[in-house]
């Protein structure tokens, strides 16, 4: 009798051992992902925080380019109001990376543009943020894949399930995003 | 920039001078060797044929003893001068011909500060030796590369009880250290995969026990470069900006052309890429003539084969904000 109590005390320990581990690091998981994802978010402000500069640089040469600054300016003051949700400002947030780039190109055509100290400036520092924009994603994509698998393999799915950890999607580029990744991918 | 005929024709005059040395020190190989063995020889069949054989021993190992400081003083110090007055007079000129702010430094090297600081190995080397210190900047890039051999000091008892000291190799073979294209703040390793290769899933297990101070594992999207390396971070999203999806593919490169024992970190902002290296690079033979061109010849593929890594790993593209 006395040994079959302690043989339940025993293996209930273990089990709450086993509990709290896997909780944990279901956590740490989570955590991991909100990190990758502020990641993300800091970077994506970095590069908004460029949109003025590159209006006032580019303006004089791009008159024909009325569309796209109107969208980028449309677009900036719609994330700085505040009311968009996070799904929704990201997906503005994809809108502006292309925009900048069109209008970075416009520089091909001006070789004074091209060659201004304040325009390379600009090219590289875009250049930058757009890289650790990528490099975010990447993380956030490997977080949101390690806290997947642990949400949906036994037994951690059965833990993840009572304490209410969930799926999360994946980050994935638009068809846009998409194209300027490729042309980084050659440098 | 001049081409391999015309940095070999300009130093003819200077491989002649050096040649009178080169002979001088083969002469005096010959008669030392000659005259340590020739004694030794008859020193230790004499042993045997008198009845004081200790005496006879003694006396072998004594002109043994005499023998190598005569040799090592007489003829091996002038193939020492030989080496180091070749190098002084060939590879600056070839450094000049790959890329004109290159240096060349035969005596000087890679500090154990410097490589201890690498983080590259963990153990401290107790005895370490560096030579050939080529410095400056490539294209775009500043660089350092020099060979080095670390050892670490151990000691074993063997079974009478004495205890011995030996050394066991830490690294042996060229260290670069090279200004990074981009700008960076945390330490990322890139280190060989020997756990996970060996042992699977339970080898990620000792992986994540392998990093440096303050790191953590990091996974990374390629498989064909998870199963080559490990990669230790202290910044996650970091070491994906520093090991962009082509980077990944340019060490893989580096990887097939250096074996699977280079290892790379990165960190203040630089990148240092040890590459092992048994044999020791740019050693003019000294059974050659000194005016022999294909010497020269392979000493610049030589330096154009490690220095070619700056451009493998696109350091010199400079299209992000760090000039």
């Amino acid at each position: 009798m006395r040994s079959t109590l302690m043989l339940l005390i025993g293996g209930g320990a273990f089990l709450s051992l086993i509990l709290i581990f896997i909780y944990n690091s279901l956590v740490s998981k989570r955590n991991m992902v909100r990190s990758a994802f502020s990641s993300i978010d800091v970077n994506l402000r970095k590069r908004h925080d460029l949109i003025p500069n590159l209006v006032e640089t580019v303006k004089g040469y791009a008159t024909h380019e009325k569309e796209t600054f109107t969208r980028l300016i449309e677009a900036r003051r719609q994330i700085d109001s505040g009311s968009l949700s996070e799904s929704d400002r990201l997906r503005v947030e994809e809108r502006i990376g292309p925009a900048m780039h069109r209008l970075m190109a416009v520089a091909e055509d001006y070789p004074d543009l091209r060659s201004s100290g304040h325009f390379m400036n600009l090219q590289r520092t875009l250049t930058e943020v757009e890289e650790q924009i990528s490099a975010a994603r990447r993380a956030y994509n490997a977080a949101v894949f390690e806290i997947n698998n642990a949400v949906e393999s036994f037994p951690s799915n059965l833990v993840a399930n009572a304490f209410g950890f969930q799926r999360h999607d994946f980050f994935e580029a638009g068809a846009d995003a998409r194209s300027s990744v490729n042309v980084r991918m050659d440098q | 920039m001049k081409d391999i005929s015309e940095i070999t024709s300009s130093l003819i005059p200077t491989l002649e001078g050096l040649e009178k040395g080169r002979l001088l020190y083969r002469r005096r190989q010959k008669t030392y060797l000659l005259i340590l063995f020739i004694p030794l020889i008859a020193l230790f069949a004499g042993s045997f044929l008198i009845e004081a054989r200790i005496a006879g021993f003694i006396a072998t190992g004594i002109w043994f003893v005499v023998g190598v400081i005569l040799y090592q003083v007489r003829a091996a110090s002038l193939g020492k001068t030989y080496v180091t007055d070749y190098k002084k007079a060939v590879i600056p000129g070839l450094l000049q011909s790959i890329d004109k702010d290159l240096k060349y430094e035969p005596g000087a090297g890679i500090s154990t500060g410097a490589f201890e600081g690498t983080e590259l190995f963990t153990t401290s080397p107790d005895r370490y030796r560096t030579e050939d210190l080529i410095h400056g900047t490539y294209g775009k890039t500043f660089l350092q590369l020099a060979e080095i051999n670390a050892e670490e000091r151990r000691t074993r008892r063997d079974s009478n009880g004495k205890t011995e000291t030996y050394y066991v190799t830490i690294f042996k073979g060229l260290m670069l250290i090279a200004d990074f294209h981009k700008d960076f703040h945390g330490r990322t390793f890139v280190l060989p995969d020997k756990a996970e290769k060996a042992l699977g899933n339970v080898g990620r297990f000792f992986q994540k026990m392998g990093g440096r101070r303050e790191t953590n594992l990091i996974r990374l999207e390629d498989p064909e470069f998870e199963r080559a390396f490990a990669v230790y971070s202290t910044d996650e999203v970091e070491a994906r900006y520093i090991l962009s999806t082509a980077m990944l593919r340019r060490i893989l490169d580096l990887r097939e052309r250096f074996g699977k024992e280079v290892r790379l970190g990165f960190k203040d902002s630089c990148l240092t890429l040890a590459v092992p290296h048994s044999e020791s690079y740019l050693e003019p033979k000294t059974a050659l003539p000194a005016t022999d061109t294909s010497q020269i010849g392979g000493m610049l593929f030589e330096l154009k084969y490690f220095l070619e890594t700056i451009e493998e790993l696109d350091l010199n593209t400079r299209i992000w904000s760090k000039e």
